[in-house]
């Protein structure tokens, strides 16, 4: 009726008049937008788009129970008026209510049977809850009601999305059926002629392959209609439908008709390589009649394109190699055919070492050659390059061809073996080269580019890792670390430089420089996942809350932004019909939702701002409740985390039989999800801690069972604890420079993280049931706070007294990194304990207080005497002041933890170079400023934690 | 020695090699989902060989219609990685991009750089791209842009309006 009534009446003076209300929601004005809304209901009070707007106004303002009331209302009356119903679906795809679209426009669509735009909406909705099913229904009726090819589509691929990732995709026989359906709809398409776009034919072209039908995919591609519709089909269609159909014969053909045109193409030099082989497979007797075989004709081919190609590219000469690599792994007469293995290196290396890429080109046919012939190998390259130990580059190509030889034979293993005074002596070449070739080929160089001869830094960084690591001392990689920020003056743009600064200022455990240099690489949007790795999962070890917090909420931003957002993009694959990129996005976006990354800095900015919480007890639990946290909710899909880190931007050149970077990916990434296991089953526990006094979930539920969820989860804690034990994982050892740093995993193991969490749950449950046992937990507690006090005053003893010794500064070194994340994790411990403690006893001294009716009646029926409240609240009392006993004995540790002493003797450093001194000495200084200001730092923000959790335990 | 192929969002994870160069700009995750999801041919990347496949270099395109149903292709982004400078894989990208446009009936590719790349000028050059116009400010340092343009020829009778599209 009301429907009626405002469809009846002007709609543009609505607008006009809805018009402000949508202004201020834009510009993010909510309370003016409400206001507006509300003065315009006094006027029109049916009027539906303003009582949704007026919804989402409440939403917005965070007002989410009168916001669902308002919603809900305007949702009853069924609206079908296009404005009220994409402000409805916006609030429930703000709330993440995505069945609720598709009943509304359900709704609308069942009042106007027919209407192409509510259809398309219907439509959506399904699509972004993923039921293919009813997707494929709705789009049938678009095209009855509009038969627009688009529509039609849209049906075709909601069938074949039944048959490969619906609910029914599992079985084959519904996927055949599935598969075939929309084989014969898009075939009676065809038939009459209605085949209009590429992605249609790709479409097609994929329905056919899905179902193994590669000859009448190949009829199709190679077809009259196909070459109409899709004239940009990717060659590489035909090679995988030629493979598929063992025609190698053509391929092979093919593939020469596309390298004479285009003769630098990896691609196509694999396959032809490839078709190659499987020739000779075919026919292998041709050898016998006096023919070539066709190993001998791909020779000739590459090596008539090498004859005949003015402009020398790599493509034949690669090609060549690979060629000599499969022959050999084939045990068939390369060199007789090819010729000497070595020699075609050298020619390569010859032609193209002055290319920075050749170091990669060559590496890729080390691996099939013996240890001995890859060393003699980087030497004759080495000797090759005219640069020995006595003379400098003559020029820029010289240099570069110089640094691919040394590249190669560090993955040649070579430096590996060095003595410790030659690896030095290296280092010192290195060092000189850098520096030779800044001033002689560098001068002009733009903000932009990177030096010419940045290389020898970097390598000479790596080489000195390896000393430290030689000698467990850790002046030579501080050395490193100095001449990197010297080459980051000279070329600002040099990231490969601020990743190794980076990752060695994470070594010292320097947690400011750290994060300069994070800065500095300026990471953002996607790279926030595939890059934050290098920085993040070190923070929650640097013992400064609030630095952290800030990198946290920079990469929590990108992840909900695009959360929210890829709604709008799956409704865009449709739109566009973008059939060929769908599935491939709908993977993305699992990727994205799912990433470890993600996952691990919401977990951890949680717990950071529960260990930080600084205010009273009333303010600290309302910060508490507005995280909701659920403890008996486990929101993580475990067996859906996904490794977005890229490995591969940090360049590195480490022997390549000590290198296996796919384990070590996977044993990282393994402990790192152990390693969020045990921090976001943490967080539960203590969650549940929290919601047994305050929670509003607890009310709810049945007198007896409010314990369940927390003796659930510290079962999970107990046999989490017992899994990680048994599973043994080792630390990930570091035996260069870029190898992944040790995860958090070990460290939890050796804290008493365990017992303290589990013995505080025993606490809180003698707490809640007044136990007789109360007293001993108590004493129980109270010993863990001892231990974790002890641990962490000795370990900055330590670390003050390593401090003291000379020349041992590896061990401190890692003491300082232990130290760091003893401290960090200890307060985890102590302040989520004290948040514990305070709200515990706020709880007690109030029920104290007030004597329920309740305890009267469980008195009535209980044979032992539970502890009376007064009695339990006293005993916390005695746990806070213990606390904040133990909590002063912290901080005066913590006053007398001395910044780290520096390896005193640098003066070599840079003698070498044409270092004006001044120049030198505020490098080194500012480095050292670097760890000084870093440690203060850390030192001042643990003293602030402190204190604010002293007052906590004082009250 | 490359390989091209489409640019598959996968490769989103695995560009950083690319995009951490100075005058490579991170769009932001619309940028790239629209145009991977709207000209998805159009966008290309360059891999080496090798089992972990390097990233090389990028181009990031589009194919705009005109008024008059007249089809313009746009490079969006095109980027080469340091260490694979030199060796024709921005030129094979280019010259990539515009068969495809030319496939597409398309009349003119347009771009838009930084007036100070110098290195970039003259591969457009070399490439038959000319200056069209200066765009004051386009980028927000500030700096200016020069708007590059290259006419696709092509046979009077394949020139009419409606191509095949």
């Amino acid at each position: 009726m009301a429907q009626q009534q405002q469809q009846g009446m002007d709609s543009a003076l609505f607008e006009r008049r809805l018009r402000p209300v949508y202004d201020n929601l834009e510009v993010g004005n909510n309370r003016k937008a409400l206001q507006e809304s509300e003065k315009l209901l006094r006027k029109h009070p049916t009027l539906l788009c303003a009582r949704a707007l007026k919804g989402l106004s409440l939403l917005r303002l965070g007002r989410y129970d009168e916001s669902h009331g308002c919603l809900q209302a305007v949702a009853e009356e069924k609206p079908t008026d296009d404005s009220t119903l994409q402000v409805l679906s916006f609030c429930y795809r703000e709330m993440e209510q995505l069945d609720k679209i598709v009943e509304l426009y359900q709704h609308a669509v069942k009042q106007n049977p027919g209407n192409e735009e509510l259809l398309a909406h219907l439509f959506i909705s399904h699509v972004r809850v993923e039921d293919y099913k009813a997707q494929q229904a709705v789009a049938l009726q678009l095209y009855k009601a509009q038969p627009k090819n688009a529509y039609y589509f849209w049906s075709v691929i909601s069938v074949v999305f039944q048959g490969i990732r619906g609910p029914e995709s599992a079985l084959p026989e519904k996927r055949k059926i599935y598969l075939g359906l929309a084989q014969r709809m898009v075939e009676k398409h065809i038939k009459e002629g209605k085949l209009e776009t590429e992605q249609e034919a790709f479409l097609y072209l994929h329905i056919l392959k899905l179902q193994n039908k590669y000859q009448e995919a190949w009829e199709f591609l190679t077809g009259e209609l196909c070459a109409k519709l899709y004239p940009g089909a990717p060659v590489s269609m035909k090679f995988e439908l030629l493979k598929e159909l063992g025609n190698w014969r053509e391929l092979n053909e093919l593939l020469q008709q596309l390298l004479d045109a285009d003769r630098d193409r990896w691609d196509y030099y694999k396959e032809y390589i490839q078709s190659s082989f499987e020739l000779l497979k075919l026919s292998p007797k041709e050898e016998k009649n006096g023919e070539k075989d066709s190993l001998a004709r791909c020779q000739e081919f590459l090596q008539g394109i090498i004859e005949s190609s003015e402009r020398k590219k790599r493509g034949p000469y690669l090609a060549r190699l690979e060629l000599h690599q499969r022959m050999r792994a084939n045990k068939l007469p390369a060199e007789e055919l090819i010729g000497d293995f070595d020699e075609m290196v050298i020619e390569y290396f010859n032609l193209f070492g002055d290319k920075s890429c050749c170091t990669h080109d060559i590496a890729l046919f080390l691996p099939t050659i013996s240890m001995k012939q890859r060393q003699a190998l980087a030497s004759k390259l080495l000797l090759e390059s005219g640069v020995s130990s006595t003379s400098l580059p003559q020029n820029k190509e010289q240099m570069q061809k110089h640094l691919c030889a040394l590249q190669i034979s560090r993955m040649c293993g070579s430096h590996m073996e060095l003595p410790t005074d030659h690896l030095i002596a290296f280092y010192t070449a290195l060092k000189l080269h850098y520096e030779h070739g800044r001033s002689t080929f560098g001068k002009k160089l733009l903000a932009t580019e990177m030096g010419p001869s940045d290389a020898y830094a970097l390598l000479a960084a790596n080489v000195m890792y390896d000393l430290s690591r030689r000698e467990h001392k850790s002046d030579h990689l501080f050395e490193a670390l100095c001449l990197l920020q010297y080459v980051l003056r000279n070329s600002t743009s040099n990231f490969h430089v601020k990743l190794l600064s980076l990752k060695i200022y994470h070594l010292f455990g320097c947690q400011v420089g750290a994060q300069e240099m994070y800065e500095y690489l300026d990471i953002k949007q996607i790279q926030l996942d595939s890059m934050g790795y290098v920085h993040c999962q070190l923070l929650p070890l640097g013992g400064r809350f609030s630095g952290t917090r800030t990198v946290y909420d920079a990469t929590l931003k990108f992840f909900t932004n695009s959360y929210k957002e890829r709604l709008e993009y799956i409704a865009l694959t449709y739109r566009f019909c973008t059939f060929s990129k769908m599935e491939e996005f709908m993977n993305f976006k699992e990727r994205l939702t799912n990433s470890l990354q993600y996952v691990a800095c919401s977990v951890e900015a949680q717990i950071c701002d529960l260990v930080s919480c600084y205010g009273n007890v009333t303010q600290n639990l309302s910060a508490y409740s507005a995280m909701s946290i659920e403890p008996a909710e486990d929101r993580i899909a475990w067996h859906e985390l996904s490794d977005n880190r890229d490995l591969d931007a940090i360049i590195r050149w480490d022997p390549l039989h000590q290198v296996n970077a796919a384990e070590e990916r996977k044993e990282s990434f393994d402990q790192e999800v152990e390693v969020l296991q045990v921090r976001s089953l943490m967080l539960r526990l203590f969650a549940s801690f929290i919601d047994l006094y305050h929670g509003t979930g607890v009310k709810d539920v049945p007198a007896g069972t409010e314990t369940a969820t927390l003796e659930l989860l510290r079962e999970s804690w107990t046999g989490l604890f017992q899994r990680l034990r048994l599973m043994n994982y080792k630390p990930l050892p570091q035996p260069f420079l870029v190898n992944l740093l040790p995860t958090r995993l070990h460290l939890l193991l050796e804290l008493p993280y365990e017992r303290f969490f589990d013995d505080l749950a025993q606490l809180v449950l003698d707490l809640h049931s007044g136990s007789g046992k109360l007293a001993e937990q108590c004493k129980r507690v109270g010993d863990n706070v001892i231990i974790v006090m002890d641990v962490c005053v000795k370990t900055i003893a330590e670390c003050n007294e390593g401090n003291g010794k000379d020349g041992l500064w590896s061990r401190r070194e890692q003491q300082q990194n232990v130290a760091a994340s003893l401290e960090a994790s200890y307060n985890d411990i102590l302040s989520l304990y004290a948040l514990l403690l305070s709200v515990l006893n706020d709880k007690l001294q109030v029920s104290s207080k007030t004597k329920t009716k309740k305890r009267t009646a469980d008195n009535k029926e209980n044979g032992p005497q539970p502890i009376s409240e007064k009695e339990r609240s006293q005993m916390v009392q005695e746990l806070m002041r213990q606390l904040k006993h133990k909590l002063e004995a912290c901080d005066a540790a913590i006053r007398t933890w001395k910044a780290p002493v520096l390896p005193r003797d640098l003066s070599s450093f840079m003698s070498d170079m044409s270092l004006k001194p001044e120049v030198e000495a505020t490098l080194i200084g500012d480095v050292s400023a670097t760890f000084k200001d870093s440690h203060e730092l850390m030192v001042t923000e643990l003293r602030n934690l402190l204190k604010d959790k002293i007052r906590m335990a004082a009250k | 020695m490359t390989s091209l192929r489409e640019m598959q969002f996968d490769d989103l994870f695995k560009f950083n090699s690319l995009v951490f160069d100075a005058l490579t700009e991170v769009y932001s995750l619309t940028f790239f989902v629209e145009h991977l999801l709207k000209f998805p041919g159009l966008s290309q990347i360059a891999v080496a060989p090798g089992p972990e496949g390097r990233r090389m270099g990028y181009i990031f395109g589009k194919e705009n219609l005109t008024r008059t149903g007249d089809s313009q292709g746009h490079i969006s982004a095109l980027t080469v990685s340091a260490e694979y400078r030199r060796l024709g894989v921005a030129t094979a990208l280019m010259d990539y991009f515009y068969t495809d446009l030319a496939l597409r009936g398309a009349s003119c590719i347009n771009l838009f750089m930084r007036c100070t790349n110098l290195v970039a000028y003259r591969l457009y050059c070399s490439l038959g791209y000319e200056h069209q116009r200066t765009v004051l400010d386009y980028y927000p340092e500030p700096e200016n842009a020069f708007e590059m343009r290259k006419y696709i020829r092509r046979p009077m009778e394949v020139q009419a309006p409606t191509a095949i599209r």
